[in-house]
């Protein structure tokens, strides 16, 4: 792959973490953590690719399943959960358990930068594979899209962070994955079909959940913040 | 029990004004606070602060300002939630930590019930076994599932079908034919689509229907209306490759059709059937030449006794694919029927060097034992060649049995009498050993 088609790839994901970063409350983020986290996004491509073919390949569930259930599952419990997961693995490791992680945007932050960094690899495999003409498409609705589907897995990483006990921090951790997964498997759902309007309406799906994104960004910018400690506060 | 309290209780000073608490300086300042905070002394402060945050809510309400007390008693719980915590630090790290635990038990957890509760079927799974010749990255890479190129998406229409037949058939669960043990038609559809829609090489989602219940009556033994269903599908569609498919299905119904199993384990077979059948392997090779199916024509025109043509299919099948042992087998035989003795015992020779499955032996003892039976005592060499495949096989006796025949036989030249015997001895060795 040429250095101008890899350039071509890495634009979008990268201008949408300058988008998020220029957000964020007072102080701005540090680049190097942010750039980290862009490159453990780009690896969890890996993990990702690994449990989607386990599932596929040891599992009746499937894209191409002729039942029916199995296929809403497939998108749903298999590349929905897998994809975030391997989004919310490099989130744990790097980011969940610094002292300095402590106000919610900083997890909105953290878990938007993981996914355009997952985005940012699939880019890198479709230009490759499918040509420039895709890399467009995708710049409209599928970067976005997976910069949406861990945006509030993002926020419950940081409420979990500074919620009061481990039941607590876990029932964030995991309700911001289950999230997350169902935004990610119903879009998936919406393209699965054969009908063009369907498939519109992941569309409509990427732009309720960039509106929705702007109320978290919202709701992150104006959590309370413990003044005395500059920590963000749990709701 | 809030109005209990004036604006005017508990004021001092420093809290008359919220505005009295600073705010952070910078983030350096923020950090050593937090440090402060996560000490016992610092979460002591932080109780302090929680209940003058509780007081200064109660006054605004007691004035009248009921936003501005449920900011601070929002503040008030929140600062003391954090102070609670830092009274044990060891304990809120552990909290972060056994939380992380707790998810990653949760994940385990998830991808058992998943790959228990959703097991992939035994004769889907079946797609992956065989190809012990390929790396192991290229087994492991393979699932076994159609590339997604060719993935037939549903359509609304399908979908929708698909549920109301599910939510019927779970409605119904203890109604109607499926009690009495007679599958419903759509079931019987559904299970013909699961069972050939992905099976085999020719596994192709845009097949149609004719294809599907082709195969389906093909397999449940009623051939003639299982010909008579493929021919239709011919005749319904242009499309090449769905009648690839179709003179496929065609060919191995008529030769089925022509396929019989005796009591002793071998077949007879309708030499009609095998013309019609090659007729329509023929017809499919002209649209989509696979080596599957050249293997095929290579035995159909053994068996109608068109031995040039055979070898030349079996050797197109194997230029193309050079794994198919069973083709190797059928050219030995050939040469074998056709006197071609040393030609014959080197693509014998060559199955058994490449140690195939045992399936590739039994196939090739059984072809070796129809020539014996339909043509007896006429091919000696044939005793030979079912002597090596069953002694490399495992089955000694028939080895044994098929050997001492062939040493027995006349004409058959010192060379490959020598030869035998030394099998014989070899193998009486290895029987005592054993």
């Amino acid at each position: 792959m040429s250095p101008l088609l890899l350039i071509l790839a890495l634009a979008p994901p990268l201008a949408m973490v300058w988008f998020f970063q220029s957000f964020k409350p007072a102080p701005p983020e540090k680049p190097g953590l942010l750039a980290i986290l862009f490159i453990s996004g780009l690896l969890s491509g890996l993990p990702a690719l690994f449990l989607n073919h386990m599932v596929e390949k040891y599992t009746a569930l499937w894209a191409g399943a002729p039942e029916i259930q199995h296929r809403l599952l497939f998108w749903m419990l298999g590349i929905g959960w897998n994809e975030e997961l391997a989004k919310l693995l490099p989130l744990l490791a790097l980011l969940y358990f610094r002292k300095d992680f402590t106000t919610p945007y900083q997890g909105l932050l953290g878990g938007i930068t993981v996914a355009l960094g997952f985005s940012a690899v699939e880019n890198i495999f479709y230009l490759d594979r499918f040509g420039t003409v895709t890399l467009l498409v995708r710049s409209i609705l599928t970067v976005p899209a997976h910069a949406f589907f861990t945006a509030p897995l993002g926020l419950c990483l940081a409420y979990s962070k500074n919620a009061a006990g481990a039941g607590a921090k876990y029932g964030w951790l995991l309700g911001g994955l289950l999230v997350s997964m169902v935004f990610h498997g119903t879009y998936d759902i919406w393209l699965s079909f054969e009908y063009g309007w369907i498939n519109r309406l992941a569309y409509l799906q990427v732009l309720l959940m960039g509106l929705f994104t702007l109320l978290l960004m919202r709701i992150a910018r104006q959590a309370p913040i413990d003044r005395q400690t500059g920590a963000g506060i749990a709701p | 029990m809030h109005n209990d309290h004036t604006p005017l209780e508990d004021k001092s000073p420093e809290e008359g004004d919220s505005s009295s608490e600073a705010p952070s300086s910078g983030p350096r300042e923020a950090a050593r606070k937090v440090s402060q905070e996560s000490s016992p002394e610092g979460s002591q402060e932080g109780i302090l602060r929680a209940s003058r945050h509780y007081r200064r809510g109660n006054r605004f309400f007691a004035s009248g300002m009921g936003d501005k007390a449920l900011h601070e008693w929002k503040h008030a719980a929140s600062i003391w939630r954090s102070a609670e915590a830092a009274k044990h630090p060891l304990r809120k790290g552990m909290g972060n930590l056994m939380a992380v635990l707790g998810l990653l038990i949760t994940v385990v957890v998830f991808y058992n019930l998943l790959f228990t509760m959703f097991p992939r079927q035994d004769d889907d799974q079946m797609l992956l076994m065989g190809g012990e010749s390929r790396s192991w990255w290229e087994r492991f890479l393979d699932t076994g599932r159609d590339q997604q190129e060719n993935w037939q998406r549903l359509g609304i229409r399908e979908w929708w079908d698909q549920l109301r037949r599910s939510w019927k058939e779970d409605s119904s669960h203890h109604a109607g034919r499926r009690e009495m043990g007679l599958p419903t038609v759509e079931k019987r559809w559904e299970d013909l689509l699961r069972r050939y829609g992905n099976w085999g090489p020719q596994f192709n989602y845009s097949m149609d229907y004719n294809l599907v219940s082709g195969y389906g009556l093909s397999r449940m033994g009623e051939y003639q209306r299982s010909v008579a269903i493929f021919e239709k599908g011919l005749l319904s569609t242009d499309k090449p490759e769905k009648r690839a498919d179709l003179f496929q299905g065609l060919a191995n119904t008529h030769y089925y059709f022509g396929y019989n199993l005796q009591e002793d384990g071998l077949a007879k077979y309708d030499l009609e059937m095998v013309r019609k059948a090659s007729q329509a392997y023929e017809e499919s090779i002209k649209i989509r030449p696979v080596p599957l199916s050249f293997g095929n024509l290579g035995w159909m025109h053994y068996l109608l006794g068109n031995y040039e043509q055979a070898i030349d299919y079996s050797l197109k099948a194997l230029r193309m694919n050079d794994r198919l042992d069973y083709v190797r087998l059928n050219i030995g035989l050939v040469h074998l029927v056709q006197n071609n003795i040393t030609e014959s015992f080197r693509y014998y020779s060559a199955v058994i060097s490449r140690n195939p499955p045992q399936e590739v032996y039994l196939g090739g003892i059984t072809d070796l034992r129809e020539l014996i039976r339909d043509n007896p005592g006429r091919h000696p060499f044939s005793y030979l060649m079912l002597g090596l495949l069953a002694a490399k096989d495992g089955q000694y006796d028939l080895a044994e049995d098929s050997l001492t025949r062939f040493v027995t036989s006349p004409n058959i030249g010192q060379r490959w009498r020598v030869m035998a015997m030394r099998i014989l001895d070899q193998m009486t060795t290895t029987e005592l050993e054993r």
